[in-house]
């Protein structure tokens, strides 16, 4: 299986997800209009998966070694768990 | 294609063995710039949890069809760029110039794209002095911006580089080892700026995904 327009299939489908997780955050998003939703926390969550995404795929962290993989999905972890945790404590 | 360990590989090449794509000091550098924006992200919560209603009423003046766009340009053209590099290496396909060039020209949609959403905010009377929010949306996105020009220098030194080395008759994909070992100094040095810049973008590209919710979804 081959895009041919972009000679890669990982970038394809991999972008593909990234523009419908997008859709689907904007879809969510920009109709709601309250404070404290768990919306956000949905938000929150997507956005970190789609960061995740382009880590390990787009920044080929999929193939690097095991600490720096470790170090790029606690980072994701932390930053979802403290936009969160603001949000809901602020 | 979709392995049995249920990972999507590309079929020009699978990987051997574990590799850091880029060097150390490049994710030193990653590392600290995304700290430094996981902290302007906490800042901006905590700012809007001292005046909720205001961050609330005032995200409300931002056109998220702004966002939207914004979005879908930097996840392509860092698409476009990830497509552009050999999976698992430093090289450059052969057709690498024409992704390159697309992923540059999205880069400069998202730039006019900020610079009119700035300047309608700007003369509707949403100015960075006009609250809290607004400081911080002109501040957040000026500084992401910066880091798209720096990502834009970036591409354009991988592109003249691409350019440079078709000129002088040899395939960035299909070179000699031989010829490979020979040139290994300038041959480092290439493959550091297009692994670095190529990580680079897609930096920009991730951060930008956590602003979008937090700016114009989220507040």
């Amino acid at each position: 299986m081959r895009v041919a327009l972009i000679g890669s299939p990982v970038a394809g489908v991999v972008g593909v997800i990234l523009i419908a997780a997008t859709l689907a955050t904007f879809a969510l998003g920009s109709h709601h209009h309250g404070t404290g939703s768990w919306i956000v926390l949905v938000l929150w969550a997507v956005a970190l998966f789609k960061a995740r995404l382009i880590g390990m795929y787009f920044m080929d962290l999929r193939t690097a070694p095991l600490a720096l993989r470790v170090c790029f999905d606690a980072y994701c972890l932390v930053l979802w768990a403290v936009l969160c945790g603001m949000y809901v404590w602020s | 294609m979709r392995t049995l360990a249920g990972q999507w590989t590309d079929p020009v090449e699978t990987p051997k063995g574990r590799r850091s794509p880029g060097e150390l000091g490049t994710w030193l550098f990653l590392s600290i710039d995304l700290s430094f924006f996981g902290v302007m992200f906490g800042a901006f919560l905590h700012e809007r949890g001292r005046s909720a209603e205001e961050f609330h009423s005032s995200a409300r003046e931002l056109n998220p069809w702004f966002g939207l766009a914004m979005t879908a340009v930097l996840i392509t053209s860092s698409a476009l760029v990830f497509a552009a590099l050999v999976p698992y290496s430093a090289r450059l396909r052969p057709h690498a110039l024409t992704l390159i060039d697309g992923a540059l020209g999205l880069g400069l949609v998202f730039c006019a794209l900020k610079a009119v959403e700035w300047s309608l905010k700007v003369s509707a009377g949403f100015g960075p002095r006009k609250n809290a929010f607004f400081t911080y949306y002109f501040d957040l996105t000026a500084i992401h911006l910066v880091h798209v020009v720096i990502g834009l220098g970036f591409l354009l030194a991988i592109r003249e580089s691409y350019v440079r080395t078709q000129r002088s008759g040899e395939s960035v994909a299909e070179r000699d080892p031989a010829e490979t070992s020979r040139r290994a100094p300038s041959d480092e040095s290439r493959q550091a700026l297009i692994e670095g810049g190529a990580c680079y973008w897609h930096m920009v590209d991730l951060v930008w995904v956590i602003l979008f919710p937090l700016l114009y979804l989220a507040s």
